[in-house]
Protein backbone atom coordinates (compact mmCIF):
# COMPACT_ATOMS: atom_id res chain seq x y z
CA UNK A 1 0.00 0.00 0.00
CA UNK A 2 1.30 3.54 -1.11
CA UNK A 3 1.72 5.58 1.90
CA UNK A 4 2.38 9.03 2.33
CA UNK A 5 4.13 10.79 4.88
CA UNK A 6 3.20 14.81 5.64
CA UNK A 7 6.61 16.82 5.98
CA UNK A 8 9.24 19.81 5.37
CA UNK A 9 11.63 18.58 2.14
CA UNK A 10 15.17 20.07 2.90
CA UNK A 11 17.68 20.73 0.02
CA UNK A 12 20.92 21.74 1.30
CA UNK A 13 24.80 20.48 0.81
CA UNK A 14 26.58 17.44 2.25
CA UNK A 15 28.14 19.70 4.59
CA UNK A 16 25.08 21.58 5.72
CA UNK A 17 23.20 18.47 6.03
CA UNK A 18 25.90 16.76 8.16
CA UNK A 19 25.27 19.73 10.65
CA UNK A 20 21.46 18.77 10.24
CA UNK A 21 21.76 15.38 11.48
CA UNK A 22 24.26 16.68 14.06
CA UNK A 23 21.68 18.75 15.54
CA UNK A 24 18.73 16.07 15.63
CA UNK A 25 21.16 13.73 16.98
CA UNK A 26 21.74 16.11 20.14
CA UNK A 27 17.73 17.05 19.89
CA UNK A 28 16.98 12.76 20.78
CA UNK A 29 16.00 12.61 17.15
CA UNK A 30 13.06 14.96 16.92
CA UNK A 31 13.67 16.77 13.86
CA UNK A 32 14.26 14.49 11.12
CA UNK A 33 11.51 11.89 9.91
CA UNK A 34 13.97 10.70 7.09
CA UNK A 35 17.36 10.35 5.77
CA UNK A 36 16.61 10.61 1.97
CA UNK A 37 19.89 11.00 -0.05
CA UNK A 38 23.30 13.24 0.24
CA UNK A 39 21.12 16.62 -0.01
CA UNK A 40 17.71 15.76 0.76
CA UNK A 41 16.04 15.33 4.22
CA UNK A 42 12.01 15.19 5.48
CA UNK A 43 11.57 17.64 8.51
CA UNK A 44 8.75 17.51 10.95
CA UNK A 45 7.09 20.64 9.53
CA UNK A 46 6.66 22.04 12.97
CA UNK A 47 10.08 21.84 13.65
CA UNK A 48 11.65 23.16 10.79
CA UNK A 49 11.68 26.63 12.44
CA UNK A 50 13.47 25.58 15.54
CA UNK A 51 16.01 23.44 13.24
CA UNK A 52 16.91 26.76 11.00
CA UNK A 53 17.57 28.73 14.43
CA UNK A 54 20.42 26.11 15.49
CA UNK A 55 22.09 25.72 12.36
CA UNK A 56 22.18 29.74 12.38
CA UNK A 57 23.81 29.86 16.13
CA UNK A 58 26.03 26.71 14.87
CA UNK A 59 26.82 28.64 11.16
CA UNK A 60 27.98 31.53 13.49
CA UNK A 61 29.84 29.87 16.05
CA UNK A 62 31.91 28.63 13.35
CA UNK A 63 32.51 32.17 11.96
CA UNK A 64 33.38 33.38 15.23
CA UNK A 65 37.01 33.73 14.51
CA UNK A 66 37.05 35.29 11.32
CA UNK A 67 34.52 37.97 12.57
CA UNK A 68 37.34 38.15 15.39
CA UNK A 69 40.06 38.82 12.78
CA UNK A 70 37.95 41.79 11.57
CA UNK A 71 37.16 43.36 14.87
CA UNK A 72 40.63 43.51 15.75
CA UNK A 73 42.04 44.66 12.21
CA UNK A 74 39.27 47.53 12.54
CA UNK A 75 40.92 48.15 16.45
CA UNK B 1 23.06 43.29 12.86
CA UNK B 2 25.53 43.07 9.78
CA UNK B 3 26.24 39.22 10.93
CA UNK B 4 22.84 38.68 10.80
CA UNK B 5 22.19 39.63 7.64
CA UNK B 6 25.01 37.59 6.02
CA UNK B 7 24.15 34.49 8.19
CA UNK B 8 20.83 34.45 7.00
CA UNK B 9 21.66 35.37 3.51
CA UNK B 10 24.29 32.59 3.64
CA UNK B 11 21.51 30.11 4.77
CA UNK B 12 19.03 30.86 2.17
CA UNK B 13 21.49 30.12 -0.72
CA UNK B 14 21.98 27.02 0.66
CA UNK B 15 18.63 25.80 2.37
CA UNK B 16 15.65 25.15 0.51
CA UNK B 17 12.80 24.35 2.31
CA UNK B 18 9.15 22.87 0.80
CA UNK B 19 6.16 21.40 2.60
CA UNK B 20 4.30 18.93 1.32
CA UNK B 21 3.98 15.17 1.47
CA UNK B 22 6.40 12.07 0.94
CA UNK B 23 5.10 8.92 -0.85
CA UNK B 24 6.35 5.73 -1.03
CA UNK B 25 6.19 1.87 -0.75
CA UNK B 26 5.06 1.54 -4.36
CA UNK B 27 3.75 -2.15 -4.33
CA UNK B 28 5.18 -1.78 -8.29
CA UNK B 29 7.77 -0.56 -10.53
CA UNK B 30 4.90 0.38 -13.00
CA UNK B 31 2.66 2.11 -10.42
CA UNK B 32 5.20 3.94 -9.14
CA UNK B 33 6.34 5.55 -12.94
CA UNK B 34 2.54 6.32 -13.46
CA UNK B 35 2.00 8.40 -10.61
CA UNK B 36 5.27 10.03 -10.51
CA UNK B 37 4.90 10.77 -14.54
CA UNK B 38 1.42 12.20 -13.30
CA UNK B 39 2.75 14.25 -10.07
CA UNK B 40 5.16 15.98 -13.10
CA UNK B 41 2.41 16.59 -15.19
CA UNK B 42 0.16 18.33 -12.84
CA UNK B 43 3.53 20.13 -11.44
CA UNK B 44 3.66 19.16 -7.91
CA UNK B 45 6.48 16.74 -8.16
CA UNK B 46 9.58 18.53 -5.76
CA UNK B 47 12.32 15.81 -5.86
CA UNK B 48 12.06 11.84 -6.59
CA UNK B 49 14.39 8.82 -6.36
CA UNK B 50 13.57 6.32 -8.71
CA UNK B 51 16.01 3.59 -6.96
CA UNK B 52 13.86 3.59 -3.69
CA UNK B 53 10.35 4.32 -5.29
CA UNK B 54 10.22 7.33 -3.45
CA UNK B 55 9.01 10.72 -4.23
CA UNK B 56 8.23 13.89 -3.20
CA UNK B 57 4.78 16.50 -4.15
CA UNK B 58 3.57 19.81 -2.70
CA UNK B 59 0.57 18.62 -3.46
CA UNK B 60 -1.65 15.89 -2.30
CA UNK B 61 -5.34 16.63 -3.39
CA UNK B 62 -4.62 15.27 -7.46
CA UNK B 63 -2.57 12.53 -6.20
CA UNK B 64 -4.91 11.13 -3.92
CA UNK B 65 -8.04 11.68 -6.76
CA UNK B 66 -5.41 9.93 -9.26
CA UNK B 67 -4.43 7.06 -7.06
CA UNK B 68 -8.27 6.35 -6.23
CA UNK B 69 -8.80 6.08 -9.87
CA UNK B 70 -6.23 4.07 -10.86
CA UNK B 71 -7.36 1.90 -8.08
CA UNK B 72 -11.11 1.68 -9.15
CA UNK B 73 -9.26 0.75 -12.58
CA UNK B 74 -7.43 -2.42 -11.18
CA UNK B 75 -10.60 -3.50 -9.05
CA UNK B 76 -12.48 -2.99 -12.42
CA UNK B 77 -10.00 -5.54 -14.13
CA UNK B 78 -10.46 -8.10 -11.88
Amino acid sequence: MVKAVRGTLVKCDASIKAMLVDIDNRNNNDFIIEDLDEEHLLVKETKVATLKAQLNQMLKERLKDPEKEVSDAED
Amino acid sequence: VTDQIRLWEMEGERVVTSNGYLMKEFPSEKEYRDVVRYAEDVGVLVWKDDANRRFFINGIEQIQGFLKREAEKRKQRG
